[in-house]
Formats: structure tokens, C-alpha cells, sequence
């Protein structure tokens, strides 16, 4: 510490330059009458509507600035090392995979919103004393390529044991686990089907010539034949990636090119918390109602492609038409994939990557 | 009599300066991940993980190759540069430098979409890859080199009857070595710390300790184990360095008085010339090519609409925000380098020991030193976490030590009488020291803002971490929307990669032709 206080002072006149062409100093003392600017920590999927923060501005004279991390792993890394003097206010985007990483290091307050008898039971109970609150939820599953299959005649595969099968080898191409959040809810789901029997199916996966790539992009849009002009009709993607295909493309197709394995499907909930340490501890649980509140809600679906955590949300038809919403997904408790999360991924790194 | 002309007193400051600097804000940032972090159990943990050491066993072959490859494809180029005067000139070095600046997401990107489908994931993908980014560090070190080289010490052998061999390994050979050495420490250096290109074209199952780094610290989030993994790196990159010095020996300092112009290119090597003009631009130009092609590809049909979205608020700020980002890292980067070589030119061993560390400097994993940055200035006044030139501050960090392998070998061409001459005719040290190093060395220092720019406008690794609300870098822009749904938003992206190429390839061309001027100034 002293170390570090040392060298600090020291940096002063090194960065005299640097401070002198800094034009945004103002936020090193906050007076009264200025303004309250709320920074909201978050990962580059977080898109919504760029103006959605002005009602709230309007309605409050809170402004909102975003600063994002490139995925919710580095944020939530971050989050832990900054635990206690946070680079923000509030965070957004830590998801039920990494929940307990955040809450064993203090990374949050608690506040329960007002909203909460409107939120989605199952994803409140996974934070029952408002430690972190529940913003929306997806499902990662097997997407596959409609024509593709029907051109040749073959079932596409409706479960994971199914994909095990010879009649898949070299159709599926998954991103990594170890680098990319659906990769790693992919790998949980098969952790939560098969339980202890996981590594026997990664390594009959393995002979059955599946494919892993680095990132969720590459996976889908350099190696899905639906997506690209790549050459496996399988892809891990998102229970909400056809009606993605029908809304963003022009002219808009009837039908959606891709449809998802129902029974494959893992569910994650993304969480949004206060972060302990911000100055502006009212300001944000006020941010936290309006994120879970109905109007920021019904924005979710079309622009980040996630269901509403809050019930009385209405989801847009197109939406509801071309998304599929599992009945049962597969799912693991926070704090039995926080304990494991580690061993799991080293273990799948040596069966499937070494 | 040189220690009498050269006063070391400019020196010494410099050296003061440039170790506060790098003390606070390198050596620091990596004291509280490691102090902060980790315990020696820690470290007996990771040493016994067997995969570490599969991790350093890649690391090192797939770089000591991939310095190989580099040094063959640039040297033809890097030849005709360094040694010629021809049309062109200017653009086609300008145009090797654009590999070097571009994103290594997006080039990694690129290539995938140039390369047959049955070279993915493969190790050619890999070293083609880093042979790309890393022409420009030949052409720009080696071929400074070159233009300082006394064409007519080759003529006169030439016409005493010596063999091309005989010149190349009695006269060029042993003035060249030293800056060849730096060009591949340097890329030694970038290949071994490589991280997306070998994630996105090596595959999942190719890993080098950089990109385990990351994995780690993000994926695990096992800080711990990423720690000691960027000090194994850091030692092992120390030692090969140290190793490659050795080896090279000392540079020689015979060379001519002033820059002669370079001259026209043989008649007889014309074809060759060309040939390697066109490889060369061909090679750079493909995957520059396969961006703007994407950029026009909106699904299944070609359709300019993501151009039309160029007005979009987020990516004209990003342009702005690397535009400036990468101003004040050039200008407190080359403040730094010029610091830097001025210690080691004139520090003797001290000097050496800072031109060592400043190489070192580049081996700090951009993870560790991110993390580091950030927790080391939290508090108070010193929480700069969300400040913007905290960006080009890392940059300089991170692009500083690439001027210093240009400055030095350039600085080191000034000759002792010069100084002498200066000092008679009553000039006081900090006079010859503007006048007559500084002076000669425009055109190396140019060069070196250009190369802190190129590295500042690329850099993704730091400026992912320390990204900032409404100023996050094109880069980082280029990434997330990569990273996105729809076929628009993936179009954008390679608009935006399109555009920093072109940005890029403007602000070299003016910093070429500044160059060019400074030139015929400085010969009149």
C-alpha cells in the first residue's frame, strides 16, 4: 500500500500532459445541484434501444451512462476485483453461471425492487433476499438447419443422446466453452443430463468429429449452413436465434430457415445488481426498478433477443411466433456450478482440447 | 574524448524520467496483480500443472517458426524498400504497415474468410497470420537500417571486384545484423504473446500462454493462476531475448555522414522488383480485400446499406475516440522513446539494462497490466479508471518499445565528429543535442510516431478492459459487433474495419510524405 501511495504521488507530474487535455474532470466532486450521472456496467450484448434511457432521465433527472466490458465473464471478473470500490453504480449482465462468483466476493447491495411480485418466480428465488436481481432470460440449445435436413432426408437430432449417434458425425459445431457463455451453458446442459456420465458423452462427441471454435460468432456465422457458407448444419445457439433469422432478414421470410432442439435446451437468467460502494446508492435502486420495469422490459425481445423476467410485459408477436420457449430446460443450482465451474471446465479442456 | 563532447547530464534526466514512468504506471500495475494475488502456493500449483508447460513448449515453436516465415516474406520487400527510390514507394510501405495496425480479431477474421476452408484451425493459418502482421516491423526496423546503409561503401567493393556474396556477408550482413536481431526479437515477441490469432485460426485446442491467460482470468476466473502464468511468460521471453542479444553481438557503427538519397532500382533487377512489389502488395491487400467485400454483404445479397449507417451515432464516436486516443499515445509515446534511447545511447550499461527492459516491457501480458492499471488507480484523485487518455496512457506501454528498436540503431549512426565539430564551434550540449541528434533523426522519429499510432489504433487487448462509456475505440467496436445477431449489424463491422484501414493508411501516407519532406530539409 505504501508502495503504491508512493508511486502514485510520484506519477503526478508524469502525467501532467495527460490530465491538462482531460476535459472531464467534473465527476471527481459532485455538488448538490448537479445532475446525478449513473454508470451502468455492462457486457457489448447489451443493445437496447439507445434512447430507452431518456424517459428515465425525464422521469427522474437521473442520467444513465453504459460502459461495457466485452463479455460477462470479463465483467464479472472485473466486478470482483473492484469489489467494494466499483467502477459504477450499478451492473447489469451477470448471469446464473456466474451468480456465485459475484456474491462470495461482496460484489453487491441488496435492494428488492418494487417490481418484484411481477418477476419471474424461478429466476427470484435464485436471489430470494435481493442480493442481485433477475433482468431476463434465454436458452442455449442445439439450433439446426431445416432445409438442410430435409434435403437429405435425416431427422435432425431431438436430444443430446441423439447427437451421439453416427448419423450426426461431422454436422455440429459449438463455440468453446471455456471462452464463450453459450459454450459454457452447453457444456452445463450436458453436465445436467448425463450428470456423472458427461465426460463419456464429450468423448463420444469427440470421435463423432464435433467441432469447436472460439467464439459464439465464429461458431455461427463461419460454420452453421444456415448462417454462413460454412458446412455443419448444427450449431449450439440461442432458443431465440429463428425469429432472429426472420427479423433480420429482408425480404422477411415466412418461415424461420432454422429451428431449435427443444430438449437441449439449458436456461440462463441474467442477473442486474447494485454495486457496493457506489455514492449513489438511491439514484441506483431507482435504475434497478426502471430495468426490471414494464416499459424497459418489453424492449428486451427485439433488440437483445431475450424474454422479459417481468410477467406483466407484453412480447411482441413476431417474437412469440418464431421463438421456442422450452418447458423443462435443463438447468444446475448457482452455488453447485460456482464450486464446480473450474474443475469442470479443466476436465473438459483435457478430454476434448489437449 | 567522447565522454569530454557527450555530457551525460541530458542523459541522466532522461533516464529519471523514463524509470519514474515506467515504474509507475508498468512495473507498479504488475506489483499489485502479483503482490495482491498471488501466494507461493500458488506458484508451486500452476509450475505442477503439466499443461503449463505444453503451454510454453507451443508458445516458443510456433513463434521461433513464425519468425522464420516473417523474416522470409518481408525480406525481399523490406530489400526493395529500404535499399531503392522508385514510384510508389511510399504507399507500398505505408500498405505493408496496415497489417500491423489492423485489429487481430478482425485480420484473424479476414482470413478465415480468404483461406480454403481446409486450412482453418491449422498451424499454416497460424504462422501466414502472424508472418502478416509482422512485415511491417522488418520493413520499418530493418529497412531504417537499410536507408542509413553507405551505398557507395557497396560500389566501391563492387567495383574492386567483390562478389554480391562477398558484399552481403562482409559489408551489409554485419550492419544490418543487429537491427534484424531487433525486428525478430520483436516479432518473437508478438507471435509468443499471440492471442486472438491463434484462438480464431489455430482453433480451440491451440493455446499459448497468452491466451490461457485470458481464459483464466475471465473464463475461470482464476486470477491466481493467470498471474503466475504472465510471469512465467514474462521470464521466458526475458530469457530468449537475452539469449538472441548474445548472440548478435554488438551492432558496428560504421556508417556514412548524412542519409544519401536511395537509388533507382537496377535495370536488370526491374522484373524482380516488380514481381516482389506486386507479391508483396497482393499478399497485404487480400485480406484488406475480404473486409471491404463483407462490408457489402448484407446475407445473401451485395447492398451498400450498412455504408448508409455510417452516420450512426456509436460508430462515428468511435472513430473520434481512437482518432484521439491514438494522437496522445503517439505524442507521449515517442516523448517516451526518444527519452528511452537517449539513456541507452549514452548510458553505457545502465543504458543497455533499459533498452532490455523496455523490449520486457512488451512480454507484460496486456491482461495482467489492464487488471493492474485499474487497481492500481482506484482512488480518489487517482481513479482514472474511467478516464479516456488512461487508454493511450496504456498504449503507450504497449507501442513504445517498437520506437525505441527504431531510434536506437538510428541514433547510433551519428557520428562522433559531428559532436566534436558542434562543441568547437561553441554549441552547448542541449543545442547539439537538438541540433545535431535530434535533427538527424527526424526521419526515425516520424517513422516511430507513425508505429505508436499504428499500434494505438489496433490495440485491442488493453482497450477492451479499460473501454469507456461513449469512447470506446473502433477496435472494440468492431468486436462487439462482430459478436452480434444479424446480417446488418455483421456488415457494419467490416465497414468499420474498412474505414480503419483507410484511416489508417491516411495517416501513414501524411506521416510517409511529412517524412519525405523533413528529408530534402535536412539535405539542403
Amino acid at each position: 500500500m505504501k508502495l503504491r501511495s508512493s508511486l502514485i504521488g510520484l506519477s503526478v507530474a508524469v502525467t501532467l500532459l495527460a490530465a491538462c487535455t482531460d476535459g472531464n474532470t467534473a465527476d471527481v466532486n459532485i455538488t448538490a445541484n448537479e445532475p446525478v450521472t449513473l454508470r451502468l456496467l455492462t457486457h457489448e450484448s447489451f443493445t437496447p434501444t439507445e434512447t430507452i434511457f431518456d424517459d428515465f432521465t425525464l422521469q427522474t433527472g437521473i442520467k444513465v451512462e453504459l460502459v461495457r466490458s466485452s463479455d460477462a465473464g470479463t465483467l464479472v471478473t472485473k466486478a470482483v476485483l473492484a469489489s467494494g470500490n466499483p467502477e459504477g453504480d450499478v451492473l447489469w449482465g451477470v448471469d446464473n453461471t456466474l451468480l456465485s462468483r459475484a456474491l462470495d466476493a461482496e460484489v453487491f447491495v441488496t435492494y428488492v425492487t418494487v417490481h418484484r411480485d411481477d418477476l419471474d418466480v424461478a429466476a427470484v428465488a435464485l436471489a430470494p433476499n435481493g442480493e442481485v436481481t433477475p433482468v431476463d432470460s434465454g436458452d442455449v440449445c442445439i439450433n439446426y438447419d431445416k432445409a438442410w435436413f430435409a434435403e437429405r432426408n435425416i431427422t435432425p437430432p431431438l436430444t443430446l443422446q441423439a447427437l451421439a449417434s453416427s448419423t450426426y458425425r461431422n454436422l455440429l459445431v459449438t463455440p468453446n466453452p471455456v471462452s464463450s457463455s453459450p459454450g459454457l451453458a452447453f457444456l452445463l446442459a450436458t453436465i445436467a443430463e448425463f450428470g456423472d456420465g458427461w465426460q463419456q458423452w464429450w468423448e463420444t462427441m469427440r470421435t463423432n468429429n464435433i467441432l469447436i471454435v472460439e467464439s459464439w460468432s465464429d461458431a455461427y456465422y463461419g460454420h452453421f449452413t444456415a448462417a454462413s457458407d460454412g458446412e455443419r448444419p448444427l450449431v449450439v445457439s440461442y432458443a431465440t436465434s429463428p425469429p432472429a433469422e426472420v427479423l433480420f432478414a429482408d425480404p422477411r421470410p415466412t418461415q424461420a430457415p432454422t429451428a431449435v432442439a427443444a430438449l437441449t435446451c439449458f436456461r440462463q437468467y441474467e442477473f442486474a445488481g447494485i454495486l457496493r460502494g457506489t455514492k449513489h446508492e438511491p439514484q441506483a435502486q431507482l435504475l434497478i426498478d426502471f430495468l426490471v420495469s414494464r416499459q424497459f422490459q418489453e424492449d428486451l425481445p427485439l433488440t437483445q433477443f431475450v424474454w422479459p423476467i417481468n410477467n406483466t410485459a407484453s412480447v411482441p408477436k413476431e417474437f412469440l411466433e418464431y421463438a421456442l420457449r422450452p418447458d423443462n430446460p435443463l438447468t444446475i443450482d448457482p452455488a453447485v456450478i460456482a464450486e464446480r465451474r473450474a474443475e469442470w471446465l479443466e476436465q473438459f479442456s483435457d478430454i476434448m482440447l489437449r | 574524448m567522447s565522454k569530454t563532447v557527450l555530457h551525460p547530464a541530458p542523459a541522466r534526466v532522461a533516464l529519471v524520467v523514463v524509470v519514474l514512468w515506467l515504474g509507475v504506471f508498468l512495473v507498479a500495475p504488475v506489483l499489485t496483480m502479483v503482490g495482491g494475488f498471488v501466494a507461493p502456493s500458488d506458484i508451486s500449483r500452476v509450475l505442477a500443472l503439466p499443461s503449463t508447460w505444453r503451454l510454453v513448449w507451443f508458445s516458443l515453436w510456433q513463434s521461433a517458426i513464425s519468425v522464420a516465415v516473417t523474416l522470409v516474406v518481408a525480406a525481399p520487400v523490406t530489400w526493395l524498400i529500404g535499399l531503392h527510390r522508385f514510384r510508389g514507394r511510399r504507399i507500398l510501405r505505408a500498405a505493408t504497415t496496415v497489417g500491423f495496425l489492423l485489429p487481430s480479431v478482425v485480420v484473424a477474421t479476414a482470413f478465415l474468410a480468404v483461406l480454403p476452408r481446409s486450412l482453418h484451425y491449422t498451424m499454416f493459418a497460424v504462422v501466414i497470420a502472424h508472418a502478416y502482421f509482422n512485415i511491417a516491423v522488418v520493413v520499418r526496423v530493418v529497412g531504417a537500417r537499410l536507408e542509413l546503409l553507405d551505398i557507395q561503401l557497396i560500389n566501391a567493393a563492387r567495383t574492386l571486384g567483390a562478389s554480391p556474396i562477398t558484399v552481403w556477408s562482409t559489408i551489409v550482413w554485419p550492419l544490418i545484423r543487429g537491427a534484424v536481431a531487433a525486428a525478430a526479437a520483436v516479432i518473437f515477441l508478438y507471435c509468443f504473446t499471440s492471442f486472438a490469432v491463434v484462438r480464431v485460426l489455430g482453433g480451440p485446442r491451440r493455446s499459448t500462454l497468452e491466451s490461457d491467460i485470458a481464459l483464466r482470468a475471465f473464463g475461470i476466473g482464476d486470477i491466481p493462476a493467470a498471474t503466475v502464468l504472465a510471469l512465467v511468460q514474462l521470464v521466458i521471453v526475458v530469457s530468449v531475448i537475452g539469449v538472441v542479444r548474445q548472440l548478435s553481438g554488438r551492432e558496428q557503427g560504421l556508417s556514412r555522414l548524412a542519409p544519401l538519397p536511395p537509388t533507382a532500382v537496377a535495370h536488370r533487377q526491374r522484373h524482380f522488383a516488380l514481381c516482389v512489389a506486386i507479391a508483396t502488395a497482393i499478399f497485404v491487400l487480400l485480406p484488406i480485400a475480404a473486409l471491404l467485400w463483407r462490408s457489402v454483404q448484407v446475407g445473401d445479397t451485395l447492398s451498400l446499406a450498412a455504408w448508409r449507417t455510417m452516420y450512426d451515432s456509436s460508430l462515428a464516436a468511435s472513430i473520434w475516440a481512437s482518432a484521439r486516443t491514438a494522437l496522445l499515445a503517439g505524442v507521449l509515446g515517442v516523448a517516451l522513446a526518444v527519452l528511452t534511447t537517449l539513456a541507452v545511447v549514452r548510458l553505457g550499461a545502465i543504458g543497455r539494462l533499459i533498452d532490455m527492459f523496455s523490449i520486457v516491457a512488451l512480454a507484460v501480458s496486456p491482461v495482467t497490466l489492464g487488471l493492474g492499471l485499474m487497481l492500481t488507480f482506484d482512488i480518489g484523485w487517482f481513479d482514472w479508471r474511467a478516464k479516456w487518455w488512461f487508454v493511450a496512457l496504456a498504449h503507450t506501454l504497449v507501442a513504445f518499445p517498437l520506437a525505441v528498436r527504431v531510434l536506437v540503431p538510428a541514433w547510433r549512426t551519428t557520428p562522433i565528429g559531428l559532436h566534436q565539430a558542434a562543441a568547437v564551434l561553441g554549441a552547448g550540449e542541449l543545442r547539439r543535442l537538438v541540433d545535431v541528434d535530434l535533427r538527424r533523426m527526424r526521419p526515425a522519429i516520424v517513422a516511430s510516431l507513425g508505429l505508436i499510432i499504428a499500434v494505438s489504433l489496433g490495440e485491442f487487448g488493453a482497450a477492451s478492459l479499460m473501454s469507456r462509456a461513449g469512447s470506446e475505440t473502433m477496435p472494440v467496436v468492431i468486436a462487439r459487433l462482430l459478436s452480434r445477431t444479424g446480417d446488418l449489424v455483421r456488415a457494419q463491422a467490416f465497414v468499420l474495419a474498412s474505414l480503419l484501414v483507410a484511416v489508417c493508411i491516411a495517416a501513414l501516407v501524411l506521416v510517409e510524405s511529412a517524412l519525405g519532406r523533413s528529408d530534402r530539409v535536412a539535405r539542403r
